[in-house]
């Protein structure tokens, strides 16, 4: 191996410290968020932001999503996006029952 | 005997620019994706329809659950320098990397049985409540793909590394692969843990 693909990889082992590093400080941060014992909206926004910025190093970082530029893997991820949020939106808005037009009988 | 080899598992297919095992392993991440997905968004429901709902705080530990999220990250590293190491053609510092990140994964099941341990110590089952149903629920699942990594990875660390002799570059890029799996666990936990732990 050249000293030419040597350099290259080590540049991206920093990286990765970097990234290992602000992922633990995000982690630690979200454990002080939750010793300020903070009103039950503004810790479930802060921690879910927190955990959002962790996923998102982890993701474009570690797994190499945001230097692998694949229009297939794009595809995926986008459909697997749509999906998650679909399972995660379409359950709840059934329990609200707020399709408009619907009349609901309690049959108890 | 058929002299025919696999194909794609090195060069890059010419039309999704991916060696197969890596599309592979997406798809694969995609459908874990969507389990988990169902799973939070099973407890989401739970919360939300819930009368009443403990902060996780006042259940679990924090600290050990905040020190089990430090091992996976720390384990995540690891994996990814230890794949490092073979493109640098170190195949030494891969064992020992690939080494240490089975041994925080063995570390992480330790802490996580012993936080079971304690639930169980004063009674408190998944039966017991909603909120520890979900919790050991998705820890579970979340514990078993644990233990999968490792088996793979104890695989790759022993027999399976016979191969960096005979094919490195299709054996560099199983630690990848395997990587890649790895790093879904852990983004599963850095979700799992303020959920369940901090919310």
């Amino acid at each position: 191996m050249t000293t030419d693909n040597i350099e290259p990889i080590k540049k991206e082992i920093r990286g990765y410290v970097i990234i290992f590093i602000g992922i633990v400080s995000l982690s630690l941060t979200a454990v002080f968020i939750n010793y300020l014992h903070l009103p039950l909206v503004a810790a479930i926004i802060l921690t879910i932001l927190i955990a959002a910025v962790q996923v998102f190093l982890a993701a474009g970082y570690f797994m190499h999503l945001l230097s692998e530029k694949k229009l297939v893997l794009y595809i995926v991820l986008t459909l697997t996006a749509i999906l998650v949020l679909a399972v995660l939106i379409l359950p709840s808005i059934e329990h609200h029952n707020t399709i408009p037009g619907t009349v609901y009988t309690n049959v108890s | 005997m058929s002299t025919e080899t696999i194909p794609y598992t090195v060069e890059s297919r010419y039309d999704t620019g991916l060696y197969n095992a890596k599309l592979g392993i997406w798809l694969f991440l995609a459908s874990e994706a969507m389990l988990f997905g169902a799973l939070f968004s099973s407890y989401i429901l739970l919360r939300v329809g819930a009368v009443d709902w403990p902060r996780g705080s006042s259940i679990l530990s924090v600290p050990l659950g905040a020190f089990n999220t430090v091992l996976l990250i720390s384990s995540s590293l690891t994996m990814l320098l230890s794949w490092a190491a073979l493109r640098l053609k170190d195949f030494k510092k891969f064992k020992i990397l690939l080494g240490i990140t089975i041994l925080l994964a063995l570390l992480f099941l330790s802490v996580k049985s012993y936080e079971y341990y304690l639930k169980f110590e004063h009674h408190l089952f998944a039966s017991k409540s909603t909120f520890l149903a979900i919790y050991f629920t998705m820890t579970g699942l979340h514990a078993l793909h644990i233990i999968g990594g490792i088996v793979v990875n104890t695989y790759l660390w022993g027999p399976g590394s016979r191969m960096w002799k005979t094919q490195p570059e299709r054996f560099t890029n199983r630690i990848e692969i395997a990587g890649l799996y790895w790093h879904f666990v852990d983004l599963v936990w850095l979700f799992l843990f303020p959920v369940l732990y901090l919310l």
